[in-house]
């Protein structure tokens, strides 16, 4: 037995002035009357019960220090080791997806509202004994507070659930509400849920399956199978919150460019009515806030609305759909993209004074979005060098290569050399193509040495093999195709991270990339004028790949993510090593570290819809900027516009047909179940017992009063 | 205390009584004695000596024997006014009359009464002895010193002894007659003895037993300490309702044991309760006398 407020004996006392009024006698009322003829008659006939009456009086004394005693164990509310052991582990799982945020029509409340109150309503009935824990499920499962026994801590958790924009992960949270909770005869599973979506069909399968799993389990360790078998397949409970809605939703929003048109885009829209009724209405589509397209729809009851629609802008923005909808949830009426901004590429080509590059050059006009420039190595020698008396610091330019690079792309953009070598590798993104020589000298760890040495023409360039993994051989295939006119490339060793992406039979580097903090370097010793490789197919798409290699772009719509899940993102904004982190920063300008391998940005379960911010840069923290003179953090599109090099944007939607369904699925069990309440506490016995004695004393007062 | 208008009552009252009992309780009774009085009672034979005058001459004229006419003699009544002023009869029911000035309004009213019918009166109160005596007092003008007297009576502290008193009250009594003893007869020693022992000595005893209702059934519960008014003696009882019933049922039993002792031995005897006015009380009286006449 122990006391959880133990400091309350000291009402103890209370019995001291009740003994002391028994044994001071407490004085008695004084009455006159004429004559006590007649009480001396009565009392003379009662005194034989006089011993009676003393010992009435004692045990009445006795009744009542007892009385004072239990009552005070009560306020002590002692607990046994029974209780200890008995106590029912409640874990509340409270659904906080996005169907939760459908205001109810009956209450004015929304369901999450409804599943709060009702979760503080078991969280106050906790009793001695009893602890509980609770959970969300919103996007992804959390515990909000582990197992405690004290009944505001775990209300003050259920008033700090918010509202997600997420899918429930009813099934996730019962695997994890049963390993928070382990004793099974112990453990109560309450999921506070609308119930909506096909989810709750297969936790319902999960609730048998480990039942199952229970009963082989133990059935093979010998008696307790059946008991195993019952508490388990009884530790869920479900309290479904909320009445049936109607809702249009957009249930699918994707852009992606337009395989025709480098500058377009095509977007698939699909608008879902969850409703018995018909629907109807329009969908307004806005890039950047200008409008782009309205669509009417015009549903039947359950009817699904699919459309792709083309469209073309070079400048890129966010891409707005918007449902008129007055439904039961506005988070789905509204979905996101983003569409990239397609700006012109400056490519210099830098070509000896007598060539002509008509393949280099054709298949570099080729490429969409690409503005070349020709110039000799002399003029280009002409051109580069001022860059140096621009700045007028060289020592500032060696400290931070990126700002080199950057006056390098602002300059010459991409910068090709053909068959020419200039005397310093520019910073910048650069292609050499059939360099004519060695390459430029750089300092190595063992001093300064030439970038790469070029060997002699290969008598049979046969490629045999290909990097497959690398984005400069996307779609295209090397192997087998003989490349006349190419040379060994043999990098300097301990400069930079380098590439061999095609190789022949003797290990000859005809293919080489150079990852360089100051910009990418990709190396072709094949001749173009010689060989017939401009005139392969696969040449314009590598060089197009090369394109999109050197300014680090997919040239790729990212496709939105939806809400809840673990998304992948690809990053290519700058290379990344995977011990470096990004940062998320989601619609409300909180931040969150993201980790990167092999270039994808590997995001948690993103909970809320919008836009989001994925950036390389150091941006102000969050706490920091909550108490800058703003006052306010920085959203995704101003560290975007504060950082576009380094940053890119990431749509996200709620887009699930299951949390846009309000309708409110039968649970044939749950009103035939409840929840089983735990034993009584033992201040509550002690109360009974209480009454009881108090009765007694009450009956003897009685007979020695009345009777 | 007693104002004009309860003379006017007393008044009022000596009339209803000449009406109703008039020589039946009080005043004016013949005696067993002959002599000056004017009524005829008998003859006897003449002894030589008598006074001539009451010889019956007619009756000589006709038979030739002297014959002396007798008269009854009328003679005054004494009326003795025993008025119990023991602290016990100090209770009242709450604000109303106590028991003590009821009885003295009662012996007030039967005072008048009887001197209205020129009997002799005489008051005196007691508790355990006699404390003050009214001598024999006769004529109406005395009303007013009997009502002084009675006004200036107060309830004394010794327990109550009737049979004492009346032992006393005996021996200075000149002559007997009626013996009125109002009182509430809670007489530790027994209130009959003092009644058997006025029938003793020829006095014709008259009851007037008065109490209150909250004598007769008390209404208090519990651990309670019980005073004795009289004797100050104290009882710590716990008092419950079965205890009460009980008491209300030996109350009964005493008030029956009054009545049955009084009907047996032909006593004049009227019970009443504080909350009566007197003069419905002597109504009572005059009516229950009646009814024996």
């Amino acid at each position: 037995m122990s006391f959880l407020a133990a400091e309350r004996l000291i009402w103890l006392w209370v019995a001291l002035p009740v003994i002391g009024f028994y044994i001071l006698k407490a004085r008695l009322r004084r009455r006159n009357v004429s004559t006590l003829l007649f009480w001396d008659q009565i009392f003379e006939e009662k005194r034989q019960r006089s011993l009676w009456q003393n010992l009435r009086h004692w045990l009445s004394l006795l009744l009542q220090l007892i009385f004072i005693g239990l009552i005070v164990l009560a306020l002590t509310d002692p607990m046994s080791r029974w209780q200890q052991q008995s106590g029912q582990e409640l874990i509340l799982i409270i659904d906080n997806s996005a169907s939760m945020q459908s205001v109810d029509s009956e209450s004015g409340k929304s369901r999450l509202e409804l599943a709060k109150e009702e979760a503080i309503e078991l969280a106050q009935g906790l009793r001695a004994g009893d602890s509980a824990a609770v959970m969300s499920v919103g996007g992804r499962v959390q515990v909000v507070s582990g197992m405690t026994d004290f009944g505001p801590t775990v209300s003050d958790a259920v008033n700090k659930i918010q509202a997600t924009d997420g899918p429930t992960r009813i099934e996730q949270a019962i695997t994890a509400a049963r390993r928070l909770s382990t004793d099974a005869n112990r453990r109560r599973i309450v999921v506070i849920s609308d119930a909506c979506g096909q989810s709750f069909r297969s936790a319902a399968k999960l609730t048998s399956s480990v039942a199952e799993t229970e009963v082989q389990s133990t059935s093979d360790a010998g008696n307790d199978s059946t008991v195993a078998v019952k508490s388990s397949d009884q530790d869920v409970y479900w309290l479904q919150v909320g009445s049936d809605s109607d809702n249009v939703a957009l249930t699918l929003f994707q852009a992606r460019r337009s395989t025709v048109d480098p500058l377009g885009y095509s977007l698939l829209v699909e608008i879902s009515n969850f409703s018995d009724q018909k629907a109807e209405g329009r969908l307004k589509l806005e890039l950047d806030g200008d409008l782009v397209d309205v669509l009417p729809y015009k549903l039947e009851a359950d009817e699904v609305f699919r459309r792709t629609i083309q469209a073309t802008s070079q400048s890129g923005g966010i891409l707005t759909g918007t449902v008129d909808s007055e439904d039961g949830l506005a988070v789905d009426n509204v979905a996101v993209a983003v569409v990239p901004k397609r700006p012109v590429l400056p490519v210099t080509l830098v070509k000896p004074v007598d060539a002509d590059c008509y393949y280099l050059k054709n298949v570099l006009s080729s490429v969409p979005l690409l503005e070349l420039t020709e110039m000799t190595l002399d003029e280009y020698n002409l051109n580069e060098s001022p860059s140096s008396a621009v700045t007028g610091d060289e020592t500032e330019l060696a400290r931070d290569p990126s700002k080199a690079s950057d006056i390098q792309v602002a300059k010459f953009g991409l910068t090709v050399f053909s068959s020419v070598v200039p005397a310093k590798l520019p910073s910048g993104p650069v292609l050499f193509v059939a360099p004519s020589g060695d390459g430029p000298s750089v300092s190595t760890e063992a001093g300064a040495a030439p970038a790469w040495q070029i060997g002699e023409e290969l008598e049979s360039a046969l490629i045999a093999k290909q990097t497959d993994d690398s984005a400069l051989l996307l779609h295209v295939k090397m192997q087998n195709v003989l490349v006349m006119g190419a040379r060994d490339i043999r990098m300097a060793e301990g400069w930079q991270p380098t590439s061999s992406l095609l190789q022949t039979a003797e290990d000859a580097n005809v293919l080489v990339s150079i990852e360089r903090e100051s910009g990418r370097v990709l190396v072709l010793s094949a001749n173009l004028d010689s060989s017939d490789l401009p005139l392969r197919i696969a040449f314009p798409v590598m060089m197009t790949n090369a394109v999109n290699w050197f300014l680090r772009q997919s040239n790729e719509i990212h496709p939105a993510v939806n809400t809840g899940v673990q998304a992948n993102i690809a990053w290519d904004q700058s290379q990344l090593s995977d011990s470096e982190e990004l940062t998320l920063v989601a619609p409300l300008g909180n931040q969150t570290p993201v980790a990167i391998k092999n270039q994808q940005a590997i995001t948690d379960a993103l909970n809320a819809t919008g836009i989001y911010c994925l950036t390389a840069a150091e941006i102000r923290p969050q706490s920091i900027a909550d108490t800058d003179g703003s006052g306010t953090s920085l959203n995704p599109e101003q560290v975007f516009e504060k950082h576009p090099q380094r940053s890119q944007l990431v749509a996200v939607n709620l887009c699930s047909s299951v949390e846009s369904d309000l309708r409110l699925p039968e649970l044939p069990d749950q009103s035939e179940r409840s929840i089983p309440a735990s034993g009584w506490p033992t201040w509550l016995w002690a109360v009974l017992i209480a009454s009881g004695f108090i009765v007694v004393e009450w009956g003897l007062f009685h007979r020695r009063v009345v009777a | 205390m007693f104002d004009a208008e309860f003379i006017k009552q007393l008044e009022y009252l000596s009339l209803l009584s000449k009406r109703m009992f008039r020589g039946q309780l009080l005043a004016q009774r013949r005696t067993m004695q002959t002599g000056g009085g004017i009524e005829f009672a008998d003859h006897r034979e003449y002894i030589p000596g008598d006074d001539l005058r009451y010889v019956d001459w007619n009756v000589y004229a006709r038979h030739g024997d002297l014959l002396l006419k007798r008269f009854q003699e009328e003679e005054d009544l004494h009326v003795y006014i025993l008025v119990d002023s023991s602290l016990s009869m100090d209770r009242a029911d709450g604000d109303g009359v106590n028991k003590f000035m009821l009885a003295r309004q009662i012996a007030a009213a039967l005072a008048y009464i009887a001197l209205s019918d020129l009997d002799r009166v005489s008051l005196m109160a007691y508790d355990g002895k006699l404390r003050s005596t009214l001598p024999l007092t006769r004529g109406k003008d005395q009303i007013l010193s009997i009502l002084d007297y009675l006004k200036n009576l107060e309830c004394s502290g010794e327990k109550t002894d009737l049979k004492n008193v009346v032992g006393e009250f005996v021996q200075r009594a000149p002559r007997t007659g009626l013996a009125i003893v109002i009182s509430d007869l809670f007489d530790q020693d027994g209130f009959r003895d003092g009644v058997d022992r006025l029938r003793y000595a020829r006095f014709e005893p008259h009851v007037v037993q008065l109490y209150t209702n909250e004598e007769a059934s008390p209404n208090f519960l519990g651990d309670i300490q019980l005073i004795d008014c009289e004797t100050a003696t104290e009882k710590k009882v716990t008092v419950t309702e079965r205890k009460l019933k009980r008491y209300r049922q030996l109350f009964d039993e005493f008030l029956e044991t009054v009545e049955t002792y009084c009907r047996t031995q032909g006593l004049s005897h009227i019970r009443t309760t504080t909350d009566v006015p007197f003069d419905a009380v002597l109504l009572k009286m005059m009516r229950a006398a009646a009814v024996r006449a």
